[in-house]
């Protein structure tokens, strides 16, 4: 039985009046790629804003490595090693490619190792060191979207939340985007993916949750979630 | 962190250097340096300010108040309590900032822009404060200051200095004093700019979602460079309150929050170089059409307008770009 790393349980929030999730229960182990699928406004980016601290809770409680979140700022849980790579990339585009990945690493700013990490990721990611005199924003939507991880990994996660690293990519850079989450996720980085591109999400994904207008409807292996009829229906196109 | 220099600043300074001690071979008499000192001082407060507009993003319509604060502050402890001017200008910076902390804190928690709500209010009762407690303030007949000694020396306007052989007036003491005193500022906010604290706020200005989940507490860095604007408008204030030796609760006014906001936006926002120049065209664009006598302010606010039409991103950051076209 490995060590549970993020436990929620019993999230609620809402925007305004409107409740978006009614008290869901999520639990991710160190080490293990969750995915979270489910379609558009069903709640998934807003369930990754709760665990960055991002949103404010109405009920329930997120616990990260044993300790309650409840009055964890926004940039302490990045301290603690929660790092998210939010929708639509979010790069500082008027920032060069390299501030971007010098702010990434924001919270270890008094770290004298985060020079070394610089270079680490230029090797991982030799375009980026290819253009890091450019401004983020004249990079292509998958070079941007390889910098925005590069950029989270830069924090030295011990959670890393992605949130629909697909978006507006064209089907080889996707394949290309998952290539690298599978390379995370075998050098031990716990990863939760929200996707609504479901089959590629789950087919790397140890497990999987099911998210339907802000209820988890499923919940199983990735396998198991790939293979059944009722998801299969729902979400991967029959 | 590695500090990993995108901005050269040498070339920069430089030219600010030259241009501010050759400015004086243009001057021709009291009044030109009279007008040199004033946008030296003026350019003061907008680099400081353009540190929160230009990279925090946020926009303050009260920044007179902190100007007036350091202003009269510098008076009326160097008048009723004895204080030499140096250290009177501290503790008005002090306090002034202090005033912005406590202002800044529980509004810059709030996204959005309620802190031009908060900082309108904030001048528009200093203006009142000051207009209304004559006993202290000396309300609208305003308030004399001493004029500005350093280490024992007085330096007035009105004196006349011996210096390695060369006789030089009060006045150009002055501008070699505000000119210096820019240089230093302008020096102080590219390092700034240039620091994990700069790139923070150009992060949270991209990006403020971004920034978060990178790690930056985004409350707590606009609320520093907050004060820190506040701090610069009050030491320019407590300069000028020397300089001009009299102040009137006028420098408090909404009118004169306005007037820097202008600047910043005139000169180009997230540049320190343009709103120096900012400051220089909002203070010299009247001298020349006071020939229009009644027609001033009309072509005053047309050329205004007709820089933010054809520029909108200010004057130097689009003739910048302009360059950088060409040379591409």
């Amino acid at each position: 039985m490995s060590e549970t790393l993020l436990d929620l349980s019993g999230i609620r929030t809402g925007y305004g009046r409107i409740e978006a999730l009614h008290g869901l229960d999520v639990t991710i182990d160190k080490g293990e790629t969750v995915a979270l699928v489910g379609a558009n406004g069903a709640g998934k980016s807003t369930l990754l804003r709760v665990i960055s601290g991002l949103q404010p809770l109405s009920g329930g409680s997120v616990t990260f490595d044993g300790d309650n979140l409840a009055r964890c700022k926004a940039a302490d849980r990045v301290h603690r090693g929660i790092v998210q790579v939010p929708e639509g990339r979010q790069v500082f585009a008027g920032l060069s490619v390299e501030d971007n990945l010098t702010l990434g690493a924001f919270s270890r700013r008094r770290d004298k190792t985060v020079p070394d990490d610089l270079d680490a990721m230029y090797q991982r990611f030799p375009i980026l060191k290819e253009k890091r005199r450019l401004h983020a924003g004249n990079l292509s939507g998958g070079q941007q979207q390889m910098l925005a991880m590069a950029r989270a990994l830069m924090a030295k996660p011990k959670l890393l939340l992605l949130d629909e690293p697909s978006m507006g990519l064209a089907p080889l850079i996707i394949d290309e985007i998952f290539g690298i989450i599978t390379e995370l996720k075998q050098e031990g980085i716990t990863i939760f993916v929200v996707e609504q591109n479901a089959s590629e999400a789950l087919a790397i994904a140890d497990r999987g949750y099911v998210l339907e207008t802000g209820d988890i409807v499923a919940t199983g292996s990735g396998e198991m979630l790939l293979n059944d009829d009722s998801v299969k229906a729902a979400y991967l196109g029959g | 962190m590695a500090t990993v220099k995108t901005h050269r600043k040498a070339p920069g300074l430089i030219a600010l250097f030259v241009i501010l001690a050759v400015a004086p071979l243009l001057a021709a008499n009291a009044f030109h340096y009279d007008l040199m000192i004033k946008i030296c001082l003026t350019a003061i407060v907008a680099v400081g300010l353009n540190l929160l507009v230009g990279y925090a993003g946020q926009v303050s319509l009260g920044h007179a108040a902190f100007y007036a604060g350091g202003a009269y502050a510098s008076a009326l402890l160097t008048q009723n309590y004895e204080f030499a001017p140096l250290p009177a200008m501290l503790t008005a910076a002090v306090a002034v900032g202090s005033l912005a902390w406590l202002v800044g804190r529980p509004i810059l928690h709030l996204k959005g822009h309620y802190l031009s709500m908060a900082t309108l209010g904030l001048g528009v009762i200093a203006a009142i404060v000051i207009n209304n407690e004559d006993q202290i303030t000396g309300g609208p007949d305003g308030l004399p200051v001493a004029p500005l000694s350093l280490f024992g020396h007085e330096l007035s306007v009105f004196g006349s200095y011996e210096w390695f052989g060369m006789t030089i007036t009060g006045t150009q003491l002055w501008y070699l004093l505000a000119a210096g005193a820019l240089f230093l500022a302008v020096w102080l906010a590219l390092n700034l700019i240039d620091s994990p604290l700069g790139r923070a706020l150009r992060a949270l200005h991209g990006s403020e979602i971004a920034a978060q989940v990178a790690g930056v507490d985004t409350a707590k860095y606009k609320l520093r460079v907050f004060v820190i604007s506040a701090v610069y408008a009050s030491v320019a204030g407590s300069l000028y309150a020397h300089y001009s030796g009299f102040i009137t609760p006028d420098i408090a006014s909404f009118g004169h929050s306005i007037e820097l906001i202008t600047i910043v936006v005139l000169g180009g926002m997230a540049s320190t170089y343009g709103v120096i120049l900012g400051a220089a065209i909002l203070l010299l664009i009247p001298q020349f059409l006071t020939g229009f006598q009644e027609l001033e302010m009309v072509l005053f606010g047309a050329i205004l307008m007709a820089v933010m039409i054809f520029m909108p991103r200010g004057l130097v950051p689009t003739i910048a770009r302009r360059f950088q076209k060409e040379a591409a």
